[in-house]
């Protein structure tokens, strides 16, 4: 197998001191591979949040590490893991978190801007974006009057835009119906195969599973791979 | 001062009024069009073509007027700046004096008198070109509608008439006051005195006066009147005594040091001050700030109102933040360093300080220009200061929004 393009090893995560200590997750490995989904269930309270939250580089672990690429995240400061942020990961979330006051062109320009990227390259770039999940007619309609399906798509294209190679996304279809629901997994599962990026999907949605290439299951702080057979058995069932 | 310098003068103030009544015009140009215009974006990206028109079109006014006036501003440059010119130099040196006054003196309104011999032994002090009494007193002047107010009478000796407002009226000459019962009113009291014209008669605790000429640009917040007379009259009118002087006038010569005929004039009269003009200036205004209540109703009211703007920006800024914690968060999470979220709150509490200070300067600005007898001043100094503090008020109302932005836990985007 491939080097992960992202990887915690170890991880867990104990949110308070002495007495008040609560884990949230024990020590785990978690790895996510460029071509492939990775559907992490779990219910409520499970330590679902906490995982993602560690993976995308916004919550340091209390135990083991994250590595990207390879490199160990142990030294580096909250300004560099904001640029490694910015550079190799993308993010997808349930409420969307589009900016509203901004078109659907200019929220996936974002990341770019933050890059530093010219103007006119951003505005290319945000375009072509858009046109890979079919959004390039809407691009300068404000994010605000777009539908839950549209909006899920600006933020995949967000996601996409700075050709970050791991794709992490919160309960991408949590709000939305089963048709855009559906349309919204085949544009994830088609970035992970034609575009090599590692998708991390976080979710309660068992048809999530329809696209999942690997599965890993939290419950009560503890993070396990299933088996592919399992997975099979659920994707079949 | 001879009638040349006068005449100069005044034709050289008429200019300048000129050239600032063509910028507040063209100021007005420039606000229409932002005023017009929805937002300023609309302008720079075009939008609104006829804002955007008047816009453009004030500017070019504005670079027109400035190359229009060029030369009126540089000869005021010339004159309050960079004296270039070697005749206009000398005449500024001539012009140049120091104040003897009571050591009492804290201000022109809190002064007492010195001996009138003080004049003869001010001319005979080295480095003093000529010296002159100025007396000033207070009487009862009778306005048109019967009420007797307060009035503060001046009284200047020929053949200099130090003391006299340095912008009388066109068609004013200080010649006017050789001859007796004659008077100067301030130009911005004449609707008080029944539209006053030259040659109407007003009266000081029962002695006539012949109004002979008119003074602008003072506008004191003394709650009385100002009046200019020829020395012996304004002794009359306020029963000023004979062997006594408010203030000796002093001119120096050319090439003489200020300091130094201080110096000199404090050791012939150690029962004095000795003032230059900027000291004296300088006296007035802390008279003014710190014995009455100017200062502290003004400084009261400034110190408030700041105080208000900041915490109303504070407030709005904060609450802006509050309310869009996701979307800060989502920056946050998808790569926003700290520096970038304080550029973008920094721009945000500039904008309001440019847009503040737009609207202040503006408003100030239009009511000055449709209320022109309104003692309104502001230099260009004041604006930048008022622009400076503008923008640390905002920056530091930003600081609560700040701390809140650089310790979000972008995690919140996350949880639903």
């Amino acid at each position: 197998m491939k080097n992960p393009a992202l990887e915690g090893i170890g991880i867990g995560k104990v949110f308070g001191k002495d007495g008040l200590a609560v884990r949230a997750l024990h020590p785990t490995h978690v790895a996510l591979y460029r071509g492939q989904v990775l559907v992490i269930m779990g219910p409520s309270g499970s330590g679902k949040t906490t995982l993602i939250s560690i993976l995308s580089l916004v919550l340091t672990p209390t135990e083991g590490e994250v590595r990207v690429d390879g490199q160990s995240l142990r030294n580096v400061s909250s300004d560099g893991l904001a640029k490694l942020r910015r550079d190799k990961v993308g993010f997808i979330f349930q409420q969307f978190n589009l900016l509203a006051g901004l078109s659907a062109l200019e929220n996936v320009a974002i990341p770019l801007l933050l890059r530093g990227t010219a103007a006119k390259e951003r505005v290319a770039r945000a375009k072509c974006a858009l046109d890979l999940v079919s959004m390039g007619d809407r691009a300068n309609a404000k994010s605000r009057l777009l539908s839950g399906g549209q909006q899920q798509r600006v933020a995949i294209a967000r996601a996409l835009v700075a050709d970050a190679g791991v794709l992490l996304c919160d309960e991408p279809t949590a709000s939305l119906d089963g048709q855009t629901g559906r349309s919204v997994l085949d544009i994830l599962q088609r970035i992970a195969r034609d575009s090599n990026r590692a998708v991390a999907i976080v979710t309660h949605d068992e048809r999530v599973l329809r696209i999942a290439d690997r599965l890993i299951r939290v419950e009560d702080g503890h993070a396990e791979e299933s088996e592919v057979d399992e997975l099979a058995k659920r994707r079949s069932a | 001062m001879s009638h040349d310098s006068h005449s100069d003068r005044n034709h050289f103030t008429k200019e300048v009024h000129q050239a600032k009544n063509d910028l507040f015009e063209i100021g007005e140009r420039i606000l229409t069009g932002l005023l017009r215009s929805k937002n300023l974006l609309e302008i720079g990206r075009a939008r609104s073509h006829r804002c955007k028109e008047e816009f453009v079109f004030g500017l070019e006014a504005l670079v027109e007027h400035a190359l229009r006036n060029a030369r009126v501003f540089g000869d005021l440059s010339c004159r309050c700046i960079v004296p270039l010119r070697a005749k206009d130099f000398a005449r500024y040196c001539q012009d140049l004096f120091v104040w003897v006054a009571s050591a009492a003196t804290e201000g022109t309104d809190a002064t007492d008198s010195i001996p009138a011999n003080r004049v003869q032994v001010a001319a005979g002090t080295p480095g003093v070109a000529w010296a002159e009494p100025v007396v000033q007193g207070f009487g009862r002047v009778t306005r048109p509608d019967g009420v007797r107010e307060l009035v503060k009478v001046i009284g200047v000796q020929p053949p200099r008439y130090a003391g006299l407002p340095r912008t009388l009226s066109a068609g004013t000459s200080p010649q006017a006051l050789r001859a007796s019962g004659r008077i100067f009113m301030n130009a911005n009291d004449r609707p008080t005195f029944g539209a006053a014209e030259l040659g109407d008669r007003v009266e000081v605790d029962g002695r006539a006066g012949i109004v002979a000429g008119f003074f602008e640009g003072m506008d004191p917040h003394s709650p009385y009147y100002y009046l200019y007379a020829n020395i012996d009259d304004a002794r009359g009118m306020t029963d000023f005594l004979q062997d006594r002087v408010t203030y000796v006038a002093v001119g120096l010569e050319q090439g003489a040091s200020t300091e130094d005929v201080k110096r000199r004039l404090l050791a012939r009269n150690p029962d004095t001050t000795v003032l230059s003009r900027r000291d004296l200036h300088n006296a007035e205004i802390r008279y003014f700030l710190v014995r009455s209540p100017v200062g502290i109703v003004f400084g009261m009211g400034t110190v408030v109102a700041a105080f208000i703007g900041g915490a109303i920006v504070a407030v709005t800024l904060y609450s802006t933040v509050i309310d869009r914690t996701r979307d800060y968060g989502m920056l946050k999470a998808v790569g926003a360093r700290g520096r970038d979220l304080l550029q973008l709150l920094m721009f945000q509490a500039w904008a309001f300080a440019l847009v503040g200070f737009l609207v202040g300067a503006g408003a100030f600005f239009v009511v000055r220009h449709g209320y022109p007898n309104l003692p309104m001043r502001v230099s260009p100094e004041m604006l930048g200061a008022i622009a400076l503090a503008a923008f640390l008020s905002c920056t530091l109302a930003s600081l609560a929004a700040v701390r809140r932005v650089l310790t979000l836990d972008p995690a919140i985007v996350f949880k639903a």
